[in-house]
């Protein structure tokens, strides 16, 4: 599993255990305010309240009647005169009425009092309680007493409350567990979003933690693999971005080490062949030089023309056992490691008298201001620039305009220096074997020269290249490390 | 003339079952009768068990509860041949202590609630089709369907109005109307419903009793 899964999984465990709990408890908070809420306790009250106002409104109704049959005990007949002493007769007894009329057999109606407060048929909201009692008293002869009273405001708006508040308990009772959905489910809905919200958040970080992990897991497998050049891409200064930035440097003087390795074993194989070829071929000369020159001794003479012959060939012979001698003397030099006398060098001055000596060449200097000091052997690396400089006279001879130039600048870690000239160049599937001995482009060269000029640069634990310059030409370019832990005093190639 | 899709009546039987599975009482049908008079097919038909005891609480709070019911006579394919529907309002007066039940005919005063269950239960004499509409020897079948509302819409209303509502006084404690939100929720809830669904056997016009 991998590392951002790991986090992803984190993350959901982490976000997932409160929010499911939040769910769970605000699902159960809810059922439990919605119980106590809906309790039948609360039930039982409203209903028994709801009894005891229409226990109220009955009364009230109950006293209405008696008094209308003690109204109606008053009544003599429906005609006009009678109708009057009725109605001075009862009109005390209205004072708790608000509306009082007879209506006789013909529908005629004659309004004894009115207050206004109350009206025949009010309308009434379903479940809403009566605004008044009402009672109608038949008084003989088709004639009959209408009476309203309106009921206490504050029994009406008691009785509204109690009764409304029992409907929406029942009703909501009846629908709770849809309630309890109602109101748990936004917050499920929250939760989730919240929930949403941190696993992309989380799978961002993710991202950004476990992406530049990955770069760095591929990149160490290329470096496994063997692939020394490399680098991982660094998006962040923060601490993974340091990371890549130490691997990058780790991997790149891994890359410049290995480089280095190589070349110092292909250098000793040289130098080992070098060996041995100056011991088999020095061996056979003196032998060969006593042989011819004995032979020239012991010839009696006799005849003129073959003692000049001979003459001639054991000077031939001796010429060039004295030549072979040279050469296996240079071979003897090329196979000898490297002995280095290092001190704090002024690396550009150097480079500035080496120019100097190259009368025969239009040299370009470019020195670096305020170069530290670097521990290097003068003599030998003055014989590199000197080796450098007679390879670019070599390869320019044939142009009108023989130009060097000669470059140092610093780099974080090492001295640059490069040398280059506006010859044909070198060609680029040759850069690699340029180093190698035995390899001259020059008529009577041994193929030496830039071999040890390698082995002196790879002595002071530098590196050089060779590639195209500006001009087109060929461009030498050295490193020297300014570190001195990785200078020439733990190296001698 | 609308087309109920073949077999949908068995999935309806399902879903009520499912509905009422969960609770104590289960509407039925207990008698369902159809019978020829004066050119007219006649339906007569007796449930049982409409108003359960939260029904009858809801109703008693003085809530209305409303029985919806749809008769259908269902021909080959189940065609929809005829079709009655109408409602009845049950309503409970807490201060007069009346029971009514209102419907499309007439507006009925009974004495409590055994009364008004025992009028919802009853479907007499209902005119569903001519008779010159059907073929003597084609079978039709008489479909029932019955749904029982503890909260009309009105009573609905009033709730969501009720849960909805902000208080008197105008205050508001948050500045997210949940209320609102909730009460919109609750507007369409239809909890507590229970319905019944009775697709009788087949019968041919021929056989059927006709009555004077």
């Amino acid at each position: 599993m991998t590392l951002r899964w790991r986090l992803a999984l984190l993350i959901i465990f982490a976000t997932g255990v409160p929010v499911i709990t939040g769910v769970l408890v605000t699902r159960q908070l809810v059922r439990e305010v919605l119980d106590v809420g809906l309790s039948p306790q609360l039930d039982a009250a409203l209903e028994a309240g709801v009894r005891q106002a229409r226990e109220t409104y009955r009364g009230e109704r109950a006293d209405l009647e008696r008094l209308a049959d003690r109204l109606a005990g008053r009544w003599t007949s429906g005609e006009e005169a009678d109708r009057e002493v009725f109605a001075a007769a009862v009109d005390p007894l209205l004072a708790s009425v608000d509306h009082a009329q007879l209506t006789g057999p013909d529908g005629r109606s004659f309004t004894l009092r009115d207050g206004g407060r109350t009206t025949a048929a009010p309308e009434r909201r379903q479940g809403a309680p009566p605004e008044a009692v009402a009672t109608m008293v038949a008084l003989g002869d088709g004639w009959h007493l209408e009476l309203r009273r309106p009921m206490p405001d504050a029994w009406r708006e008691d009785a509204a409350l109690i009764a409304e508040t029992l409907q929406v308990v029942r009703g909501l009772r009846l629908q709770q567990s849809q309630l309890e959905r109602m109101y748990w489910l936004p917050f499920l809905a929250i939760f989730l979003l919240a929930l949403a919200v941190g696993l992309g958040a989380a799978w961002h970080l993710g991202q950004g933690i476990t992406e530049p992990v990955r770069r760095l897991v591929s990149g160490t497998e290329a470096v496994a693999d063997g692939h020394w050049d490399v680098q991982v891409a660094t998006e962040s200064d923060d601490e993974l971005g340091r990371l890549t930035e130490r691997f990058n440097s780790m991997v790149r003087t891994l890359e410049v080490q290995s480089r280095r390795l190589v070349d110092l074993e292909k250098m000793e194989g040289w130098r080992e062949m070098a060996r041995a070829l100056a011991h088999e071929v020095k061996n056979p000369l003196t032998p060969i030089q006593l042989t011819v020159e004995e032979m020239r001794a012991r010839y009696p003479g006799g005849d003129e023309q073959y003692a000049a012959l001979l003459a001639d060939c054991t000077r031939i012979v001796v010429e060039e056992v004295e030549s072979l001698r040279s050469v296996v003397a240079r071979f003897r030099e090329f196979s000898r490691p490297v002995e280095l006398t290092a001190e704090p060098t002024d690396v550009g001055g150097l480079v500035r008298d080496v120019a100097t000596l190259q009368r025969d060449l239009k040299v370009e200097t470019e020195i670096a201001r305020d170069l530290d000091p670097v521990r290097v052997d003068a003599d030998r690396l003055r014989q590199v620039l000197m080796n450098l400089a007679a390879n670019a006279r070599e390869a320019t001879r044939d142009r009108d305009d023989p130009r060097l130039a000669m470059t140092v600048r610093a780099e974080p870690d090492t001295v640059v220096v490069e040398v280059e000239d506006n010859g044909p160049g070198i060609a680029d599937d040759e850069h690699d074997r340029v180093f190698e001995p035995y390899r001259s482009g020059k008529a009577g060269g041994l193929g030496l020269g830039l071999a040890l000029v390698k082995g002196i640069v790879l002595a002071h634990g530098g590196s050089i290249t060779v590639g195209r310059g500006r001009w087109q030409g060929a461009r030498f370019t050295i490193s020297l490390p300014r570190d001195p832990a990785a200078g020439p005093e733990d190296d001698h190639a | 003339m609308r087309v109920v899709r073949p077999g949908i009546a068995p999935v309806i039987l399902a879903l009520a079952g499912v509905v009422v599975g969960a609770r104590a009482e289960v509407p039925a049908v207990l008698q369902a009768d159809v019978h020829a008079h004066d050119g007219w097919l006649h339906v007569t038909a007796r449930l049982g068990d409409l108003i359960d005891d939260r029904t009858a609480s809801t109703i008693e709070s003085g809530l209305s509860g409303v029985c919806a019911y749809e008769v259908s006579l269902l021909g080959p394919g189940d065609e929809v041949v005829g079709r009655r529907v109408w409602t009845r309002r049950l309503t409970y007066d807490l201060w007069e202590d009346r029971y009514t039940v209102s419907g499309p005919e007439r507006d009925a005063v009974v004495p409590g609630l055994a009364a008004m269950d025992s009028l919802c239960s009853t479907i007499d004499d209902l005119r569903l089709a001519p008779m010159d509409r059907l073929q003597p020897d084609t079978e039709y079948r008489l479909a029932i369907v019955v749904e029982v509302l503890p909260l009309g819409a009105e009573a609905r209303d009033r709730l969501s109005r009720y849960i909805s509502r902000r208080g008197d006084t105008g205050r508001r404690d948050v500045d997210v109307d949940l209320g609102s939100l909730f009460g919109g929720l609750f507007t369409g809830g239809d909890a507590g419903r229970s319905s019944l669904v009775h697709v009788g056997r087949p019968f041919r016009p021929r056989s059927l009793e006709l009555r004077p």
